[in-house]
């Protein structure tokens, strides 16, 4: 009898002994076929063993959807690394922060413009001599500074030598999942090769893949949605049409038509922008056989619209976080009754819905959820303390509750409801966005004396970051400089949208910031209502005033289509 | 010009930090200087700006990638070539 492999590489090369010659990538232009993957990717794994690459070590993959970006991660695996995939668009101190982090070997990116102005500027410090810096093509010549630094191309050739790989076990570290975690720094989740095959086998069986399946992929691979398209195609044996991002709306149409993808894997932000379109591009779709939601909650009116123009399409809501990767799925047949519910837990997944005393909650009414299974990640990297609090030990090694700081109900019937976050936590494009990280980034401007970030809705990211601020007595202070500060720190999806100058921030009795009236600011300029005068003094409503001022401005400037 | 306009309009929108120089032939995605939600903010801008309706069917790399492009889809929507 031949049992399933345990490792995430070993089912490539499994699909790739089975079907050699299929397309398994296409990106950018280029296909490529399951033999060429597994062969670029065991080459790779080779050249980081000759360079001194360890089982274990970190390998940061700062790359967009790509050929390259896929190869990287199964070449590190096969070396016995641990990959981490993070958004290619981060800002240097964002990028240095993580490397220090996960302590990191080896980075591996196609950023030369991040190097070359950062060198200008004197602001790179690569960590350590035993850092080496992997350079994705166009990035000739390479600079001074980076004697070290070696071309992924050169890389990905037979070596030589021949090298042994080394053994590596399914309860080894494969990645770390990088997300804000709750203090706003950027958290590492730990995940071995055996949760990740899990929470892809489950997530299979529920979809029901095949081998014809052809999946297009649009969301970034350091998003653990993005990722798992490309790790599941490949147990499966399916097809992934790559793309770095939603960009040219018409092109990615054509894309699905022409390859007549059957996988669609979106985000809200995605749906708000097919439904924005004058006319629905039904025809377009008709070879999808399904599409799903995750990373935020999927507007009802967006399900309704996608049932209405795809009905021959099943449509997926589900949920999860980072910490387990997915929780729940919505059955099909059940999205029009229930389309405000993200369903039930996935296989081999148990649920509870608890108080602040871990108790459970009686049926209908509202909790935390807590998850338990082998998809429950192994806490956060180097943070014990975290971790503990937010990965509970049961009974047994194996026997640990995820406590997801969701809140939840759940029905007579078992199905889920999303209801609301308990920190400080929004979701904007998808992406998880600590409001408190926003406030203390901005506060090391010496200028700003106070900062509070609220999420302000919006049609295509869902929520948006919005920030009021207060300057220090005497201190000039303009939008343009904030928001340029913010850029150099922050990932776009962080960077408020909306900034708001305030002589001071509202206060509650016990002098702190008044988060309830700044929203509430922020939903009446949004619905346009005229603003009560009713505030205490006069400086407060002509404050408010001026809130919605910059508000209308700022929107009209934005003019959706 | 409209490709001032344009080349102003990135610039502050999207380049406003990095000092990076803005090639009129550079493709704003594959360069990272715009993304997906980008592009609707500058399809917002030119049917704004220069009172011009953009169908679905023209969102697409060739109209919209680069300053260059962008400038030149504009003037045949005008009429102008």
């Amino acid at each position: 009898m031949r049992f399933d492999p345990v490792l995430i590489h070993d089912w490539l090369t499994r699909t790739a002994r089975r079907q050699p010659g299929k397309t398994a990538l296409i990106s950018r232009g280029q296909r490529l076929t399951y033999r060429e993957i597994e062969e670029n990717s065991t080459n790779l794994a080779s050249a980081l063993v000759l360079m001194g690459f360890r089982k274990g070590d970190r390998a940061i993959i700062c790359l967009e959807n790509s050929p390259e970006a896929v190869i990287s991660i199964y070449g590190v695996l096969k070396a016995g690394g641990i990959f981490a995939a993070i958004e290619p668009r981060s800002p240097w101190p964002v990028i240095s922060s993580i490397i220090k982090d996960a302590g990191a070997r080896v980075l591996i990116t196609h950023r030369p413009k991040l190097f070359d102005r950062e060198k200008l500027r004197g602001e790179v410090k690569l960590p350590g001599r035993r850092f080496q810096l992997i350079i994705v093509d166009g990035f000739s010549p390479v600079p001074d500074n980076y004697h070290k630094a070696l071309e992924f191309s050169r890389l990905t050739k037979k070596p030589d030598a021949s090298v042994s790989l080394p053994r590596i076990l399914e309860t080894d570290l494969a990645c770390l999942v990088y997300t804000s975690g709750s203090t706003g720094e950027p958290k590492g989740i730990m995940c071995t090769h055996q949760n990740v095959v899990a929470a892809a086998r489950s997530i299979i069986q529920y979809l029901e893949n095949t081998p014809e399946d052809i999946i297009l992929d649009v969301l970034p691979l350091s998003f653990d949605y993005g990722l798992y398209q490309v790790i599941m195609a490949f147990m499966f044996g399916g097809t992934v049409v790559l793309e770095p991002s939603f960009g040219y709306i018409q092109d990615l149409l054509s894309l699905v038509e022409k390859e007549k993808v059957t996988g669609f894997p979106l985000v809200p932000s995605i749906s708000a922008m097919l439904l924005k379109l004058k006319n629905f591009p039904t025809g377009q779709l008709k070879s999808l056989r399904y599409i799903t939601n995750t990373g935020a909650a999927w507007p009802v009116s967006h399900i309704r619209k996608l049932r209405e123009n795809l009905p021959w399409v099943k449509i997926f809501s589900m949920y999860g976080l980072s910490e387990c990767k997915r929780v729940s799925y919505l059955p099909p047949d059940l999205i029009d009754r229930h389309p405000d519910s993200v369903g039930i837990p996935m296989p081999n997944l148990e649920v509870a819905i608890v108080d602040r005393k871990a108790r459970p909650v009686p049926q209908g009414q509202t909790g935390e959820l807590i998850v338990r299974g082998p998809t429950v990640m192994q806490g956060y990297w180097r943070d014990k303390n975290l971790s503990r609090k937010v990965f509970k030990q049961g009974k047994y090694a194996a026997d640990r509750w995820l406590h997801t700081g969701d809140l939840f109900r759940q029905d007579e019937n078992g199905l889920l409801y999303f209801v609301g976050r308990r920190d400080r936590q929004i979701k904007s494009f998808g992406h998880r966005v600590n409001l408190t990280e926003i406030e203390k980034t901005v506060s090391r401007l010496e200028v700003v004396l106070e900062a509070a970030a609220v999420p302000v809705s919006d049609d295509i990211g869902g929520e948006v970051v919005g920030l009021f601020l207060a300057a220090r007595k005497g201190a000039k202070v303009d939008e343009a400089q904030i928001k340029q500060f913010c850029q150099q720190q922050l990932e776009p999806y962080k960077v408020p949208r909306y900034i708001w100058l305030m002589d001071s921030l509202p206060k509650t009795p016990n002098g702190k910031i008044d988060y309830k009236r700044l929203t509430s600011w922020v939903e009446k300029s949004q619905t346009g209502a005229t603003l009560e005068k009713s505030d205490k003094t006069d400086k407060k409503s002509s404050e408010a005033e001026t809130v919605r001022g910059e508000k209308d401005r700022r929107v009209s400037e934005k003019s959706p289509r | 010009m409209i490709k001032d306009e344009i080349r102003q309009f990135i610039i502050e929108k999207f380049l406003l930090n990095s000092g990076d120089h803005l090639d009129d032939d550079m493709s704003l995605l594959e360069t990272s200087t715009v993304d997906s939600v980008g592009i609707l903010e500058i399809v917002g801008f030119i049917e704004n700006n220069f009172n011009l309706k953009i169908e679905d069917e023209e969102l697409t790399a060739e109209n919209l990638d680069s300053v260059n492009k962008i400038a030149r889809f504009i003037e045949k929507k005008q009429g102008k070539i």
